[in-house]
């Protein structure tokens, strides 16, 4: 969407979790690198350290160790770890995420949840995004409906409507079609590969379905918290 | 008496006698109408500013004559020349004089001649109080001591007076400040303990509000209006509720005191009910900072794994 060059690079990326006094590496070493236009998504079983990972690049996370870098930026090195403004501040300018929950807040219809990052912050030329988003969507017949009165795969289109309207670079989408069935799985990965193609949305997918995730540019499987691209 | 009069500090005593009867015409259930005997040439040098509006002191010391306080005479409706009849006793007096209004309990008093008083409630040569004037730069305070001495005496000075009733006052004013500080702090604990539920109950909301934008101070600012919101609310709804109750408070005070004074009892003015919300909004906006400040700091990623990080 936007002009500039934003990549994701990451080198030697590491998150340790503490259980007790025992040491479990959910991210252990990853490097990679996720052009502008990318759509990629990563598989592996659950425990794997996908989440972790996707979160980690979507700077939900702060890093063990490790450097990450933003459009060739340095956000992220010498474990140093960013303030929650900061992250914030790279959230919102950059990133729209989408969860197999939806999060949609309940009390609030259609419209509303999709206006409500503009509440917060809005990039100059949202005006009419909100409206546009949900006609491409095919959710502008539902604008004033409740989530709790529309489906499963109707709240995921919601969902990423809300994270469209700021015009973020990159998407990430953790096991979207996680609480979906087979079709509504389909139409989903559907939407976000047209996403990808029309408005050159950067696209990182988690998701334990092989078949959806072969409809990605680029495959990755995660084990024991690291990564290998599958050809 | 005599002996206190020869007392080298003290420059007058004045002899007095005061009784009270019962009235059952007075107020709506009867009341007690308070008599006083006194010499009049003595009293009168007690009491150098009492003046009168009309007539003047007892003709004679043994006299069925009456001198009414402004306040008596109002109530009783007497003019000099009227009668008044002491009930239960049913002796008669003529009022002689009629007293200018005072501001103190002398406007309420009735005084009669001290030995007809000690005659019609059968205590000849019986006191129950004794003013004393001292001389001029003696210290009341060792004279009082001097007179503690003395069997069967209650010494009290007007510096005690005044002193105890202040204690009074200022004993009531602490105990009504404590309940209402303590009030305050129930309040406050209540109002931390709502929101912080209110907030742990949509941990999750709040941070996808994170996710989607929200800064923490975005947050907070949401928090800490809800709380505003929820207190200023809370204290209209008191306030009404105030005043309501404050004409309840008033009937029931009514019905328990029959000699309450007219007019509202509880009064709650403009400035009274502003001065409230002003201090509910100080409480609000106090008792929001922490919860407000603690779903500020929601991590997006706790919400979203659906832990409580505390």
């Amino acid at each position: 969407m936007s002009q500039k060059n934003i990549s994701i690079e990451a080198i030697n990326l590491k998150k340790v979790y503490l259980r007790g006094s025992e040491e479990i590496p959910a991210v252990n070493d990853v490097s990679m690198r996720i052009n502008q236009g990318d759509f990629i998504s990563i598989i592996g079983p659950s425990g794997s350290g996908k989440t972790t990972l996707i979160n980690l690049l979507g700077f939900l996370d702060n890093p063990t160790s490790g450097e990450l870098y933003l459009g060739g930026r340095s956000i992220f090195n010498h474990a140093k770890p960013l303030s929650e403004r900061k992250l914030t501040k790279i959230r919102r300018e950059t990133f729209g995420y989408i969860f197999q929950n939806f999060y949609l807040i309940p009390t609030l219809t259609v419209m509303e949840n999709v206006v409500l990052p503009l509440t917060f912050y809005r990039k100059p030329g949202t005006e009419n995004e909100a409206v546009k988003l949900l006609q491409l969507l095919g959710m502008e017949h539902r604008k004033n409906h409740l989530p709790g009165q529309i489906s499963g795969g109707e709240m995921q289109r919601v969902a990423i409507a809300r994270a469209m309207v700021n015009m973020p670079e990159i998407l990430l989408a953790d096991e979207p079609t996680g609480n979906l069935d087979t079709k509504r799985s389909a139409e989903i990965v559907q939407v976000l590969k047209e996403l990808n193609r029309n408005v050159g949305l950067t696209i990182i997918m988690v998701t334990h379905n092989q078949d959806l995730a072969r409809h990605a540019d680029r495959m990755f499987e995660m084990k024991d918290g690291q990564i290998r691209q599958i050809d | 008496m005599e002996d206190i009069a020869k007392e080298p500090e003290v420059e007058k005593a004045f002899p007095m006698l005061m009784s009270a009867v019962f009235d059952p015409n007075k107020g709506e259930s009867g009341g007690i109408a308070g008599y006083f005997g006194v010499e009049a040439k003595s009293f009168a040098e007690l009491k150098p500013s009492l003046k009168f509006r009309q007539g003047g002191w007892f003709t004679d010391v043994n006299a069925d004559e009456a001198v009414m306080g402004y306040e008596a005479a109002e109530l009783e409706q007497r003019e000099v020349g009227d009668k008044i009849l002491m009930p239960d006793k049913n002796v008669e007096f003529k009022v002689v004089g009629i007293l200018e209004r005072t501001g103190t309990q002398d406007d309420g008093t009735i005084f009669v001649p001290l030995k007809t008083l000690q005659k019609i409630f059968g205590r000849p040569d019986e006191l129950t109080t004794i003013g004393i004037k001292l001389k001029k730069g003696v210290d009341s305070t060792r004279f009082e001591e001097k007179l503690y001495k003395l069997p069967d005496v209650q010494v009290v000075s007007l510096t005690q007076v005044k002193q105890t009733i202040m204690g009074l006052i200022s004993t009531a004013k602490v105990m009504v400040l404590s309940i209402a500080i303590i009030a305050i702090l129930i309040a406050m604990v209540g109002v931390i303990n709502t929101i912080l539920t209110s907030v742990w109950e949509r941990f999750q909301e709040i941070g996808i509000l994170k996710t989607i934008g929200a800064m923490p101070w975005d947050i907070f600012k949401l928090i800490w209006i809800e709380t505003l919101i929820l207190c200023t609310t809370g204290g209209i709804l008191g306030i009404i509720l105030a005043l309501i109750l404050s004409r309840v408070t008033d009937l029931v005070i009514r019905y328990v005191l029959p000699y309450a004074p007219s007019g509202g009892l509880v009064l709650i003015d403009l400035k009274l009910v502003l001065i409230t919300m002003a201090a509910i909004l100080c409480i609000g906006l106090l008792s929001g900072l922490y919860p407000a400040w603690k779903a500020g700091r929601i991590m997006p990623l706790e919400a979203i794994r659906g832990e409580v990080g505390r």
